[in-house]
Order: structure tokens, then sequence, then C-alpha cells
């Protein structure tokens, strides 16, 4: 139980709004023509992860992308 | 036991907060919601009328033409002022002169746009900017189309999408208990279908709505707070005054080597329009944008002399302080013009997604009020009038706005929002007495 509440009402939560805010920035580097930078193969691979997370539901699946993500917006900015 | 009675209240407390915050501005959230859906693709509609209707365009080529246009217009119209130069964003489209004529004493002013061919430099064609599709999408959106308060109506729209947004957040977990993300509960009624589609798209587009939130509150109250804090726009720039306003429209201006001019001192600048000072400033003023750059539009500006091209001021938005950068960055957030048409369709959907909160938490409300009330209206056909009344007074206002007139559109429109919400403070100040006089009446 204690793990459904993590996943469930934290974790998948925060993944969303990671996932809302990657997802919006990956199309706007691609619209920038930005394909080679690492920080949208970044933006990409923590995209396509905190999906899966939260499709899968796995909770490491959705904790270190959206930490890593995080720490790169806070970096880029 | 006693956290537990403190978190249960702290629960109620927000899901009351919630719950009113949600009946009470819901329809503004829809509407707004419902018109920033379609205000995103404002250019392309505006283009596409431009196509369609006007069947105006501009014949293919390499540089931009308009002096000509520009000498005819003033020819035709020798009072005009405010002349502004709106330059194609691609090949093919048309260039804009946008002025005022009149004002004086007895004249009320009249705003004109002529279309201009870039390509052979002849005026093509003309329309009214007011009456427009744009210009209604534009007004409803950010003003609900009522000039008194209407934008401040809009802030606090953002305030309350903002409040139900992190409410919702908080209380997410107390409703959802034992379900997982994102089953819904099929066959226990509508009632609980549309909680479960509530809860699940809330919860999906929660980041977007709180910028949504934020960024809207902020354009809705900006001119009220800028004026409160003494704030200054920071692109603002007040030349000064060196010949009579006479002079200065009489001076001649050579398109070209302005915009080579331009081109030299701000060579990432992709200039949208040029203005042309007719106050005795004797300058020309670029605004534009810096291509892949998510500000808002038109933040960057170049001001040069009519007389020897010199530069006056510059403002470079990549240069400016942290502040402004973020000041500058609220319009294009909140509409989602930095990504191209992908990122216009994703802020479409997840803009949408409000007025279905709205209208989902609505309809879950009724059914609850269903059940305590003996008096039994079907909750989706009150919900069904309300979005129809509502869509028709939309369109309604649209085709006042477009086939008679702004002023009359933006009139109605004062008499609607005012009068509705003149109708909704007497009718709670009503219920509010009502239920002081007959305690019953709340049991």
């Amino acid at each position: 139980m204690k793990d459904f509440k993590l996943l469930e009402h934290n974790l998948i939560p925060c993944s969303l709004f990671v996932l809302n805010i990657s997802v919006v920035h990956l199309i706007y580097l691609l619209f920038i023509n930005n394909t080679q930078s690492l920080i949208t193969l970044l933006a990409f691979s923590c995209t396509i992860f905190l999906i899966a997370g939260v499709v899968m539901k796995k909770k490491y699946l959705m904790i270190f992308p959206a930490i890593t993500y995080m720490l790169l917006l806070f970096l880029a900015l | 036991m006693k956290s537990n009675n403190t978190a249960q209240n702290n629960s109620k407390l927000l899901w009351r907060i919630h719950h009113w915050a949600g009946l009470y501005c819901g329809i503004v959230i829809a509407v707004l919601s419902l018109t920033g859906a379609m205000a995103v693709f404002i250019p392309e509609i505006d283009l596409f009328i431009q196509k369609q209707y006007y069947s105006v365009s501009s014949t293919p080529s390499n540089k931009l033409y308009f002096s000509k246009s520009i000498a005819q217009a003033k020819k035709e119209y020798p009072d005009m002022t405010g002349l502004i130069v709106d330059l194609p964003e691609k090949a093919g489209q048309v260039a804009g002169l946008n002025f005022f004529v009149g004002g004086g004493k007895h004249l009320a002013i009249q705003r004109y746009y002529l279309f201009v061919d870039a390509g052979k430099d002849e005026i093509v064609g003309a329309r009214n900017q007011q009456n427009s599709l744009a210009n209604y999408l534009r007004q409803m959106h950010v003003r609900l189309y009522d000039g008194y308060w209407g934008r401040q109506l809009v802030g606090l729209g953002g305030i309350a999408l903002l409040v139900v947004a992190i409410t919702g957040l908080l209380i997410y977990s107390d409703f959802m208990k034992r379900q997982p993300y994102p089953k819904l509960r099929k066959g226990n009624g509508l009632r609980i279908l549309m909680a479960d589609w509530h809860k699940l798209l809330g919860i999906s587009a929660l980041a977007f709505n709180i910028v949504i939130a934020i960024t809207g509150a902020w354009l809705g109250l900006q001119p009220k707070i800028m004026t409160w804090f003494k704030m200054k726009t920071p692109n603002n720039f007040k030349p000064e005054i060196i010949i009579t306003p006479e002079e200065d429209k009489k001076t001649t201006v050579h398109w070209d080597e302005l915009l080579a001019a331009a081109k030299k001192e701000f060579p990432d600048l992709v200039p949208n329009g040029i203005q042309a000072s007719d106050n005795g400033s004797s300058t020309i003023t670029f605004h534009g944008d810096i291509a892949g750059k998510a500000y808002e539009r038109n933040a960057n500006v170049l001001v040069l002399s009519k007389t020897d091209l010199k530069p006056l001021f510059k403002y470079d938005v990549r240069t400016a302080p942290l502040s402004q950068k973020f000041y500058f960055i609220q319009e294009a957030l909140h509409f989602g013009n930095f990504g191209g048409l992908g990122l216009k369709i994703l802020y479409t959907i997840l803009g949408l997604t409000s007025a279905f909160l709205s209208i989902s938490g609505f309809v879950v409300y009724l059914y609850r009020m269903d059940k305590k009330k003996t008096k039994r209206y079907s909750p989706l056909k009150t919900t069904f009038i309300y979005c129809t009344v509502i869509t028709l007074v939309l369109i309604a206002l649209a085709m006042v706005s477009m086939f008679i007139g702004y002023s009359v559109a933006a009139f109605a429109a004062a008499i609607i929002i005012n009068g509705a919400l003149v109708l909704f403070i007497v009718y709670s100040i009503f219920s509010y007495i009502r239920k002081k006089l007959n305690p019953a009446y709340l049991k």
C-alpha cells in the first residue's frame, strides 16, 4: 500500500508535471532545429523515459529522468 | 488521532476552495479556454482569410518593396497618422499599411488597413482591421470583448485557474485513494465517469494549466499592476522632439536604405513592423523578433534617425537582464508561438482541457445537487443548455463584430458581462438573506 501511494499519489503526478514541461521544451528544440545538441538528446531521453515510467509504473524510470530533466532545465536557464 | 483530524479538515477546506472557485469562475475559465485554443492560431486564421476572402498575396521577390504604396496611401489620405508598415513573415504574404485618419475636434478617428503586394509594390486591397475575425478572437480572449474591466476579469480568471489547479493537486490523492492512474471506473454512472475524467485530465495537464494561469493572470492584470507599482515597459523609448510634426510628416524616407541600415545595426532582428514618426521626433522604429527565441512578439526594438539613419535606441532581449527576459517570456509562454505549428496544436489540446475540466466539474456538481434536491433536472441537459447558450452568444458576438461593427459588439458584450455580474451579485445577496431569514432552507 505504501508503494502504491508513493507511485500513484506522488510519483505519477510529479512525472506528469515534468512531462508537460519536457514535451513543450522538446518541440521547441526540434522547431529551432537544435537536433545535434546534448540538451535535445537529454530532453528527448528524459521525455521517453518519463512516458515509459508512467505507462509501466516503474518508480526509478520516473525519479531519475524527472530529476535529470529538472537539473538540466535549471542549468540551461 | 488529532493529526488525522487536522489532515481531514485541511483536505475538506482545500476541496471547498476547489469546489467554489471552480463553480463561480468555471464559466470564465471555459470561455477563455475555448477562445484561447482558437487565439493560438490567430496568424494562421488571418492568413487564410486574407487569401480566401480578400484574395490578396504578394508576388515572389527577394526584396520587399512598399515605397510607392506608402506614397500612394499618403496621397489618398493626406491626414494619416501613426503609420505602421506590417512586414510579411514569409514569401507570398502581403505587407500591410496600418494607420489612422481624423481625430480632429469634430472628427472621429478611423483606422485603416491596406494590403500591399510587397513584390510589385502595389496596394491590392483594404479591410477594417477592427471588424476582422482575428481582432474578435484576440479581444474576446484578452478582455472578453469588454473594454471597461474585461482585461481585469480575465486576470482574475487566471488567478482562479491557478487556485483550482493547485487545490486540485493537493486533493488528488484523497480522491484517487486506491484507484490507479489512468483507470476509469466504468459502469458506475455518468457522475463517476465524469469525476474520473476530471481527475485524469486535470493531473495530466496540470503543469500546462499552472503556466497558463500564472501568465494569464499577469497579462490580464499587467496594466493595473504596472500602474500601481510604477513599473515601466523595458523596451519603451521616448525620443526627443526636434522638428515640427508637419516637417516630420514631410520628411522623405528611403525605405530600402532604412532596411539596409537596420540590418547593419541589428543583424539578427527579423522586423515585423516599421513605424514612421509624425510627432516631430524624426525617427523610424523597427519592432521585431530574433529567430529561435521564445520571447513576446515585437519585444526587440531598433530606433533610427530619419535624417542620418543613425541608431538612437536598440533593445535586444538577449542582452537584457534576467528580470526583463522574464517580463518578455510571459506572452510567448501563454500563447505558445515559439515552437511552430506542432507546439500550437499541443497548446490547443492541452488548453481545451481546462474547458473540459470546467464542464465535467459542473456536471459532477449538478449530480451531487440532484441527489439533495426534490426537483430533478437532468444534469446533462442543464450542462448542454449552458454550453449551447454560451457558444451561441460567442458566435453571435463574432457575427455582430464582423458584419455590423466592433463598437456594437463591444457594447453588447459589455451589457452581457456587466449584466451577468450584476445578476450574480443580486442573486448571491438574495440567497444569503433568504438563508439568514429561513435557516431551515440550509437543511
